[in-house]
């Protein structure tokens, strides 16, 4: 097997939230690596830190929010160390981000057109290259394979100048192009319309051709199927599993379904209480869960296929971030918790190759 | 053979769209049009379907919280829109619904032990404070929590905590009915399971009927005995659990079966050809109103309204073409079936 090229590595990543309450501790040292050209998905309950991992790669945190300790390290570079202008380029060109209700990140005003076309804006260089490549030849079909596999442009475009009027319509074909990627049907007709009059699932597309547009290292989507209907989001899903093979952007695929998790991942990485608690990939994660959570987790969910056995539940309560417990966070509704887990924080360990877990069950088992 | 407990016939919710300034009616949003269903007593009907279908409007309309346009519905002998008086109060006593969302159906301000002393002195059960407290304090047992969280506000509970409250306070007037609305849809995956065995351990102990609404394919097969699935206003087919998962004869059943999302990676899906959303239902295709996304309509479907036919015991199917229907041919699998 080839050495994959890691793309993010996260590395004991501490964070608060400043409330009236107390102080949140959301992130508890998470430590994560995303690998080039792959889907992990990031699944847990709410509160368990999974969608505050995404906002702290794009730095796109509350005020309240200190970050304590730890390193994002994307394509070389500490995240937490850049300036504002060198992020929001990273966040136009670099990473993208699709959220669960798209109504509240696309500007109600203005249609999906203009919306997507904005996108170019930002990204002059591929718009330029575009623009000189369908004046040579005008006949030009998208070329949906360097969309999603190349995320520089051509740098020999540089000098050339083009007209206003040519990357206007450059930028409208691309649009139209993108919007086509996402298997919208009618795109002529959406990119004329404003984000009330299009339905949660054609938002939802709107927002990934926005965000493929950007042509990013690192797409990460945020329960982007939750608030969709079963249908619907099986439309999606579909179309993330066509996109997964065609891409070799990452995809941050975060979730509290783990049902949804399976269709699509390559790995999971389980979180509970604000870290990290196991990561492996996913045939195996299902076939053998490690991690006392991720076992109780799984036999906790219904399946539609084996509707007539008894669900094990979990006891107690999802714990409170204000206060949580000591030690392993998982420990008052562990069924394995030893004295060690009270006190101190199991360290992430490899039990196998691939296979990441932090409980003391397996110190032995790690070499 | 179980008693019908509920019977519902030609139930039809409209809500008026009123324009212009005199505010006349200018038509009317059909949320629930033509809906007929029987609840045999201690089972559980699931009410399954996408958004904007009308499950939710179906209870509300039947606890009378939402005003009925047209049809009748009988709970036991009592006719339960005409319904005045003791009559109505004891509907009311019987009848319970669970909602969705914990968080907007407790008061705020009132502790749960003057939580259920309210509903128990509404309804006149026991109008001693010490007795009260014993009968809020054994409810409180039934589901899980102890004496410790009898003087809490509800902002000191987490959501399935709530929840669970809610159930208590439904439980408070020994009702035989409940209407179970997404009841767990707002809790998290680890306590999902928990309130679901309390549901059914409560509904075994207490001989309950339950309709449980949800839009969870999964959730629903794990909670009922038969299940209703309803598009856009109508209930398109009746089925007992066991046929309806494995081989569903309406094509919307079917897709939606096939859209079940599954927790297995070694599970292959065949492809979900459904496409496009569900129409408004404030002007709903004519005829079948699935027609336009079903890959199998006429240009029947479009003129002549399919009605819910009874095509085996127990089997009802409102389709012009059921039966004759090539599902493998399309390519689509359900998950149901792999059982």
């Amino acid at each position: 097997m080839i050495e994959r090229e890691v793309l993010l590595k996260i590395e004991d990543l501490y964070l608060n939230f400043h409330t009236y309450r107390g102080e949140v501790k959301a992130l508890n040292g998470v430590d994560l690596a995303i690998y080039r050209g792959e889907v992990l998905s990031l699944v847990g309950e709410s509160g368990c830190g999974k969608s505050t991992v995404a906002h702290a790669i794009l730095r796109l945190l509350p005020e309240n929010a200190y970050i304590l300790g730890g390193r994002i390290i994307f394509r070389g570079e500490d995240l937490l160390k850049k300036s504002g202008d060198e992020i929001r380029k990273i966040r136009a060109k670099e990473i993208a981000t699709i959220f669960q209700d798209p109504m509240t990140y696309l500007n109600p005003v203005l249609t999906a057109g203009t919306q997507l076309r904005e996108v170019f804006d930002l990204n002059e260089d591929f718009l330029k290259q575009e623009a000189i490549r369908s004046l040579k030849d005008p006949g030009r079909k998208p070329d949906y394979e360097e969309y999603l596999t190349s995320h520089t442009s051509d740098e020999t475009a540089q000098g050339v100048k083009v007209s206003n009027r040519d990357l206007k319509a450059t930028a409208e074909r691309l649009s139209r192009d993108f919007l086509t990627l996402t298997q919208l049907p009618d795109t002529e007709r959406i990119m004329t319309q404003y984000p009330h009059e299009l339905s949660g699932g054609m938002r939802q597309r709107v927002m990934i051709a926005m965000a493929l547009a950007r042509r990013p290292y690192l797409l990460m989507a945020d329960e982007i199927t939750s608030a969709l209907d079963v249908t619907v989001q099986a439309q999606i899903l579909q179309f993330l599993k066509a996109l997964r093979d065609k891409t070799d952007a990452a995809i941050l695929f975060i979730t509290h379904d783990l049902s949804v998790a399976a269709e699509l991942s390559d790995r999971i990485a389980v979180m509970y209480g604000g870290s990290a608690v196991e990561v492996a990939p996913t045939a195996k994660l299902f076939e053998r869960p490690l991690h006392p959570y991720t076992q109780l987790l799984q036999r906790s969910i219904p399946d539609v296929r084996k509707a007539e056995k008894r669900l094990d539940s979990i006891p107690g309560f999802v714990p409170d971030m204000i206060s949580p417990p000591p030690g392993c966070r998982f420990h008052p509704r562990c069924p394995h918790a030893g004295e060690k887990c009270h006190q101190e924080k199991p360290p992430m360990v490899e039990v196998e190759k691939g296979r990441f877990v932090a409980c003391y069950k397996y110190e032995a088992e790690a070499s | 053979m179980k008693e019908t407990i509920l019977t519902v016939r030609n139930l039809k919710t409209w809500f008026p769209l009123r324009s212009g300034i005199l505010q006349r009616i200018s038509g009317y949003l059909k949320a629930v049009d033509d809906v007929s269903f029987d609840v045999m007593e201690g089972e559980t009907l699931g009410l399954v379907g996408e958004s904007g279908a009308g499950k939710t409007t179906v209870a509300n309309t039947l606890l009378r919280l939402v005003p009925h346009h047209d049809g009748e519905a009988y709970f036991k002998d009592t006719e339960i829109f005409s319904a005045k008086g003791r009559d109505l109060r004891n509907l009311r006593r019987s009848m319970q619904i669970i909602f969705q969302d914990p968080y907007a159906s407790l008061d705020p301000r009132q502790t749960v032990m003057s939580m259920l002393m309210e509903v128990l002195r509404t309804h006149g059960i026991v109008s001693d404070k010490s007795k009260a407290r014993e009968n809020a304090l054994e409810l409180l047992n039934k589901v899980g929590l102890s004496e410790e969280h009898l003087f809490r506000y509800p902002h000191e509970f987490s959501g399935g905590q709530r929840q669970r409250i809610a159930v208590a306070r439904a439980l408070a007037l020994d009702p035989v009915f409940m209407f179970l609305d997404e009841p767990t849809s707002f809790l998290d995956v680890s306590v999902q399971a928990s309130a679901l065995n309390l549901l059914k351990d409560l509904q075994a102990d207490r001989r309950l009927t339950y309709v449980f609404i949800s839009h969870n394919l999964s959730v629903v097969r794990y909670m009922s005995d038969r299940i209703a699935v309803m598009y856009l206003g109508k209930v398109v087919e009746i089925a007992d659990k066991k046929v309806i998962y494995v081989a569903p004869e309406h094509p919307y059943s079917y897709f939606l079966m096939a859209a079940i999302p599954v927790p297995d990676p070694t599970y292959h899906r065949k492809e979900v050809l459904l496409t496009g959303d569900i129409p408004s239902p404030v002007n709903a295709p004519s005829g079948c109103r699935f027609r336009t996304r079903c890959p199998f309509a006429t240009d029947r479907c479009a003129s002549e309204e399919p009605p819910l036919t009874e095509i085996r015991a127990g089997h009802w199917v409102a389709c012009h073409y059921v039966g004759s229907l090539d599902f493998e041919k399309i390519g689509v699998g359900i998950a149901g079936s792999a059982a």
